[in-house]
């Protein structure tokens, strides 16, 4: 599948790329275009195949592709995973930009430098039980770690 | 019509000697499915059989020789499909079709000095005490010797794929090529050899029918049971024993279907002969709807960089 | 030793160039075939690939031949493209001929335009329907599509049997089984239409098949979603694709269209329904969608390719004695030989020296 198909999969319904389904593939292309130049996906062109592409580029396209779409709820798991850093930081950026713009966005992920970075609030999974959700500023490193350990942090002795 | 005409001691003697050629087709190709190949060529395999056990025993004068002619035969025309779907990586559905269409073909222009003949009849198990037993004799003691080779064959299989550490092999292969190919097992040498197998049980299938059944060459004479027999396989589960069982439930209805055109039954003989293929489609509603333990890599291309 | 490395993409010159190998590899094999024969291969190349071009007649037969196959093909091309196995194109080919022969029969003998698209329309329907068992059972119970469709050739071929033999025979024909003449019950043939090109509606139908199978195929969200369910299923279930929806539309698809074909080969070509009517289009049609690449387009030039064998092959028949079964070895020795070189398309190959270890 090349990566305009790619960009179609998801991007059919809410980027227009079709009209009574009939397939815009202009459009199509536009949008896949501009998913490499936003989110520097390295590539040859995007008539290349989705796997030839490396695991990290592929995440920004993919990742990319539904940051791009403008949803007003997205959920990712692990976003940045296998990501090179300057790419992880833009794709926080834009996840960032998206919450911004109003949406909500849930981001799922273990690496807590990434959660505190992006996050305006947090819970935490622990064997099989979610937190309440706190302000991220106004946890601190010791509070994470009790969640962490299973504890309410509303529990915890400030 | 009169029922009562139809002797229920000829009906099954005649339901297990019209049930061998499935059967025999049935068990290579679930020892073939058990290796993770989809092989739907049987028919094609199953012809040549035919033809290659006409030939050799209408020529050496030997049916023995037929058999092992008609081994040989479906063991070679499936190499090209091993080869095919190994090597070369080919889609194996297609690959299937397509030895399908080339045996029928290949059958039809080397058949053609045969149609007519009459091949050496084969020799019958002939055991006077035993045929003397009332009714079982007749009915289950006194066919020829393929009858009784078939089953003892899927007893093979059966022990083959349970108890040694081949079938393990195998089974293993099936249920999981990438991790059998980490353990060093040559992934694509056993599909292989079980591909062959397969072909040359097909092969003994088809010319039981052009030589012990029939016997006589016709076109296209095998008419499906290819295709019955790789349904056996699905409505067998994968079960060695349950394939004898499938194959004599379809031998049986084959049999019957031909028994009440015998008696002359108000229906017409097209429809008649419809019912072996729909009872079949019936039974394959009935076994997809349970839990199937199809071989995990059944139909899956094996590359070793994949 | 050799050792094939995947291609990262496939290659979009090796997919054209292959079915031009495995053409030029059957001719090459088939000449050592017919030098088995005993007989001059070349002569007998020349005769099945060269010959049939050369003669108005069979020029024009070319598009009788290929018609059926084509339209054929490209439904089940659809289907194999998402996966779905419809490989019973012959038993909906002759239901199709049976029902829509069957409504034209009923109105015998009354003349009228309207009868041939009527008939047309019962003939789509009634292998849409024979199509659509198939994949009720599919959808409902995972029932294998592969071999219910199989089975349903066989109880078709009976089914006709027992049709012009019964309701459906000839009652002026001498107990014959066979049906009447469509060629001779005007509203109900299929006629040439331009004389001497062999163009009867069916080769404008297959034309109109093609055309729109592009379309789908290519500009429209139907075709992308075949595609990408063949390609991924589990990325197709991600993006909202409904199997059961594709199961249900490609084999219906496919099933009208053998219907179609069969209805056009029976009230034309074939002039009549007897037990001889089936030939195995339906089954030639699967070589015909392979060798086309499943593409509309190259579906069209391998029907052309693949009607050129038949009339060639009997014409060396007639003319070299070769016997008829040499022309489906021929055909089948061409799907091998596809699927053979196709291994180029996706997979590179590489020369290796064995590594001692």
């Amino acid at each position: 599948m090349s990566l305009t198909e790619n960009a179609l999969l998801t991007g059919n319904v809410r980027q227009k790329l079709s009209v009574n389904g009939f397939l815009r593939w202009g459009a199509a292309r536009g949008f896949a275009r501009a998913i490499v130049k936003e989110f520097d996906v390295r590539t040859p062109g995007i008539s290349n195949s989705a796997k030839s592409l490396s695991g990290g580029n592929l995440q920004k396209f993919v990742v990319g592709r539904e940051i791009l779409q403008k949803p007003k709820v997205l959920v990712v798991n692990q976003p940045t995973w296998g990501v090179d850093a300057a790419a992880a930081a833009s794709i926080r950026q834009a996840l960032m930009n998206l919450a911004e713009a109003g949406a909500t966005v849930v981001v799922i992920s273990q690496d807590l430098d990434e959660l505190l970075e992006v996050s305006d609030r947090l819970a935490v999974l622990n064997e099989g039980r979610l937190t309440k959700p706190r302000e991220t500023s106004e946890l601190n490193m010791d509070e994470i770690g009790l969640m962490m350990g299973g504890m309410e942090a509303s529990n915890v002795p400030a | 019509m009169d029922l009562s005409s139809i002797n229920p001691v000829v009906l099954i003697a005649s339901i297990m000697v019209a049930s061998t050629p499935i059967l025999l087709a049935g068990i290579g190709e679930l020892v073939v499915e058990k290796a993770g190949v989809l092989n739907l060529g049987v028919e094609g395999m199953m012809i040549t059989g035919a033809i290659f056990g006409f030939a050799v025993s209408v020529e050496t004068g030997s049916p023995w020789l037929g058999l092992l002619g008609a081994m040989f035969g479906g063991a070679l025309i499936s190499l090209t499909f091993g080869i095919l779907t190994q090597y070369l990586l080919s889609n194996q559905v297609a690959t299937g079709l397509a030895l399908t269409m080339f045996g029928l073909g290949l059958s039809a222009l080397m058949g053609q000095r045969y149609t007519g003949t009459k091949p050496p009849s084969f020799p019958k198990l002939d055991i006077q005490v035993l045929k003397d037993i009332p009714y079982i004799g007749r009915m289950l003691l006194s066919h020829d010797y393929m009858v009784y080779i078939s089953l003892l064959l899927v007893a093979a299989v059966w022990y083959f794929l349970k108890f040694t550490k081949g079938g393990l092999i195998l089974r293993a292969v099936g249920e999981n090529h990438a991790a059998a190919h980490a353990l060093g097992y040559k992934v694509v040498r056993i599909r292989i050899l079980a591909i062959m197998f397969g072909g040359a049980c097909a092969g003994l299938g088809g010319a039981y029918l052009s030589l012990i059944r029939v016997p006589q060459w016709t076109e296209g004479m095998t008419a499906g049971a290819g295709w019955i027999a790789l349904a056996l396989v699905v409505f067998a589960s994968w079960r060695p024993w349950r394939v004898i069982l499938g194959a004599y439930l379809f031998g049986g209805v084959t049999v019957l279907q031909l028994n009440l055109q015998a008696v002359g039954v108000n229906i017409p003989v097209a429809y008649l002969s419809m019912t072996p293929y729909l009872v079949t489609i019936i039974v394959l509603v009935f076994i997809s709807g349970a839990r199937t333990s199809a071989p995990a890599s059944l139909g899956r291309v094996f590359h070793a960089s994949h | 030793m050799f050792q094939l490395e995947l291609r990262p993409n496939s290659s979009a010159l090796w997919t054209a160039v292959t079915p031009v190998l495995a053409v030029i590899a059957t001719m090459i094999a088939g000449g050592f075939l017919f030098a088995a024969l005993g007989k001059d291969p070349v002569e007998a190349i020349r005769v099945i690939f060269l010959d049939p071009l050369l003669q108005p007649y069979t020029r024009s037969q070319m598009l009788v031949k290929a018609a059926p196959l084509i339209l054929i093909a490209i439904g089940l091309s659809m289907g194999f493209k998402a996966g779905i196995w419809n490989i019973g194109a012959e038993g909906q080919f002759i239901m199709g001929a049976i029902s829509g022969g069957a409504v034209g029969l009923a109105f015998y003998p009354t003349q009228g335009a309207w009868l041939l698209p009527l008939m047309a329309t019962a003939g789509a329907l009634g292998g849409f329907a024979w199509a659509m068992i198939p994949a009720l059972l599919k959808i409902k119970y995972g029932t294998n599509e592969i071999l219910v469709s199989l089975m349903l050739v066989y109880v078709a071929t009976n089914f006709l049997g027992g049709m012009v033999s019964g309701p459906l025979r000839n009652p002026e024909g001498h107990n014959f089984p066979e049906s009447r003449s469509f060629q001779d019950y005007a509203s109900a043939s299929n006629p040439e239409l331009f004389s001497g090109t062999g163009i009867h509606y069916g080769v404008l139908l297959m034309f109109a098949a093609v055309i729109v199978a592009y379309i789908i195929m290519n500009r429209h969200i139907l075709g992308f979603q075949i595609n990408l369910t063949g390609q991924s299923p589990r990325a197709a279930r991600f993006a909202g694709v409904n199997p059961n929806v594709l199961i249900a539309v490609t084999l219906g698809i496919s099933g009208a269209l053998a219907g179609m074909a069969g209805l056009f080969e029976v009230t034309g070509p074939a002039g009549k329904l007897t037990t001889n009517f089936p030939v195995g289009y339906g089954f030639t049609a699967i070589i015909v969608a392979f060798l086309g690449r499943l593409h509309p387009v190259g579906i069209f030039l391998a029907g052309l390719v693949m009607a050129l064998t038949y009339i060639g092959g009997e014409g060396a028949q007639f003319v070299l004695r070769v016997p008829a079964a040499a022309i489906s070895v021929f055909q089948g020795m061409l799907l091998f030989f596809l699927l053979a070189v196709d291994v180029l398309s996706n997979y590179r190959i590489r020369w290796v020296r064995k590594e001692h270890s």
